[in-house]
């Protein structure tokens, strides 16, 4: 399994090379230094989103090489096929957030305000990066990758009313440990299910694909 | 002779098709030749060992064990090749390195480098650089550098010049060489096979025509060249296939000795495996 989320880390550095990567560094400086209020919220609510969705890249070179179709040459399972693509996306996540919390803390620094106002909106925003990563695997396994973008575009809209409602943070301001464990629990579901239904995808899509594709050569 | 992979009455249906109880046996040490038409149920044979595709019946036992139960371990010892390279396009030698030192547990760095040396094969360009023979030559360094014991090779050599097929060729020979590995070689090319393979299985429409050893088919098979008259006059046990040209009768017979004895008048030219082929499948069979 190790070696599949090492095949994922080797395509996603490869997809997005030092420039693209100093360019996004670039950006979130400015957005530290020229957002002197609204900065650390932006990227605490953001960027964990963003950095999921270079899966959708994942998926594309994938696609480019017909690499499920070498799949079945490795002494793999399919459960650590897909489990390797979670364990890939927590781990970019992980990263993420910790990029994400230093650009807050920097940000808090400059700017001269407790982090503990930008808490909420951070936690708020790893939990969105959650939400993209449970929608954009399955969807991912099931359709093409323009589509699996789509996919993750439409968790905008609840992602959005969350945001805009106030309901997320003011929830998380309580800071009652029922209000954490209720999180959790609900991150612990979702993921359990977005797993459940990528593996389902992938084991019935992975016979009917090569089905298809000895039929055209028979 | 152990077998290492055994084939017992496998049945895998498609719309149009239907592979009908295959029953092979490759033993260990030998190198089986996998012929046929196109469709004739090679690739699916292939992708039924190692289960890319659900079979419908049958059984498939490698180094005695379920492919299916014990597909993980299994798949530690075999090795694979195509005729392409699903590798992700971007990927250096050095990444394919890394991430298949991670998948296979006997994965032998030091073979893989002396391979690809071998080869020839640039080690810091992307794949998608590669020429078709490059890349097969890809597919064989990886299937060879986890010790696999069990080759499966569909169409591998078939974008291969014939220096690079002779090379191959070579490869292969050396792999069987102490008797404890086998290959199992699907391909167009019966040139390759007459030069390496030790049992040939002819597979038409999804039917197992024969499995034999191949020098009984290069030595023993035979072309029989004769009119109407003596073709008439020839026993019909005598004959495996036949068929009618403009000017003659082809036979394909398979005691050519034999048959040239018993029939002085008639010309008796050795068979390559490319006439018994086709005889078998365009020829009329007794």
């Amino acid at each position: 399994m190790t070696g599949l989320v090492s095949k994922d880390f080797i395509v996603f550095k490869k997809q997005f090379g030092p420039l693209y990567r100093a360019a996004s560094a670039l950006l979130l400086i400015a957005v530290i230094l020229l957002l002197p209020n609204d900065g650390a919220r932006y990227i605490a609510l953001c960027l964990p989103m963003m950095g999921v969705a270079v899966l959708t890249e994942i998926v594309k070179a994938e696609e480019q090489s017909d690499w499920k179709d070498y799949l079945p040459v490795l002494p793999i399972t399919n459960r650590d096929i897909v489990l390797s693509r979670y364990m890939f996306c927590a781990l970019l996540l992980a990263a993420i957030s910790v990029i994400s919390f230093a650009a807050c803390a920097a940000s808090a620094a400059i700017h001269q305000f407790t982090l503990a106002d930008v808490m909420p909106s951070y936690v708020l925003g790893a939990w969105f990066g959650v939400l993209f990563l449970c929608a954009g695997i399955p969807s991912g396994y099931f359709f093409k990758n323009e589509i699996c973008t789509s996919a993750m575009m439409w968790c905008l809209i609840p992602i959005g009313l969350i945001s805009n409602s106030g309901m997320g943070t003011a929830f998380l301001r309580t800071g009652s440990p029922a209000a954490i464990m209720m999180v959790l629990l609900v991150t612990a579901l979702m993921l359990y299910a977005s797993y459940a239904l990528s593996l389902w995808i992938y084991t019935t899509k992975r016979y009917q694909k090569m089905k298809m594709r000895t039929a055209k050569r028979a | 002779m152990d077998a290492i992979l055994q084939i017992d009455k496998l049945t895998k249906r498609y719309p149009g098709f239907c592979l009908d109880g295959l029953s092979l046996t490759v033993p260990s040490g030998a190198i089986m030749g996998l012929i046929g038409e196109n469709g004739a149920g090679k690739t699916t044979t292939i992708d039924l060992i190692i289960h890319a595709i659900e079979k419908d019946g049958g059984e498939i036992r490698v180094f005695g064990k379920d492919n299916i139960i014990h597909e993980k371990e299994l798949k530690q010892s075999i090795g694979m090749v195509q005729d392409t390279c699903n590798l992700p396009r971007m990927f250096t030698i050095s990444d394919i390195e890394t991430v298949m030192g991670r998948i296979y547990t006997h994965w032998d760095r030091e073979q893989f480098r002396a391979l690809i040396q071998k080869f020839n094969l640039p080690k810091g360009q992307e794949i998608w650089t590669f020429s078709k023979g490059m890349k097969v030559k890809l597919n064989f360094a990886i299937a060879l550098a986890h010790h696999s014991k069990l080759l499966l090779l569909d169409e591998a050599t078939s974008g291969l010049d014939p220096v690079m097929r002779d090379e191959i060729l070579d490869l292969l020979l050396d792999f069987v060489q102490d008797e404890r590995n086998s290959v199992l070689f699907s391909s167009h090319i019966t040139s390759d096979l007459e030069k390496i393979a030790d049992y040939v299985a002819f597979l038409y429409e999804g039917k197992l025509l024969f499995c034999k050893p191949k020098d009984e088919l290069v030595y023993h098979y035979g072309i029989v060249h004769c009119g109407a008259e003596q073709f008439a006059n020839m026993d019909k046990e005598d004959i495996v296939a036949w068929r009618r040209q403009d000017y003659e009768y082809q036979v394909l017979v398979a005691d050519r000795a034999g048959i040239a004895r018993k029939y002085p008048g008639c010309i008796v030219d050795p068979a390559a495996l490319d006439d018994i082929m086709l005889l078998y499948i365009r020829g009329e069979r007794t």
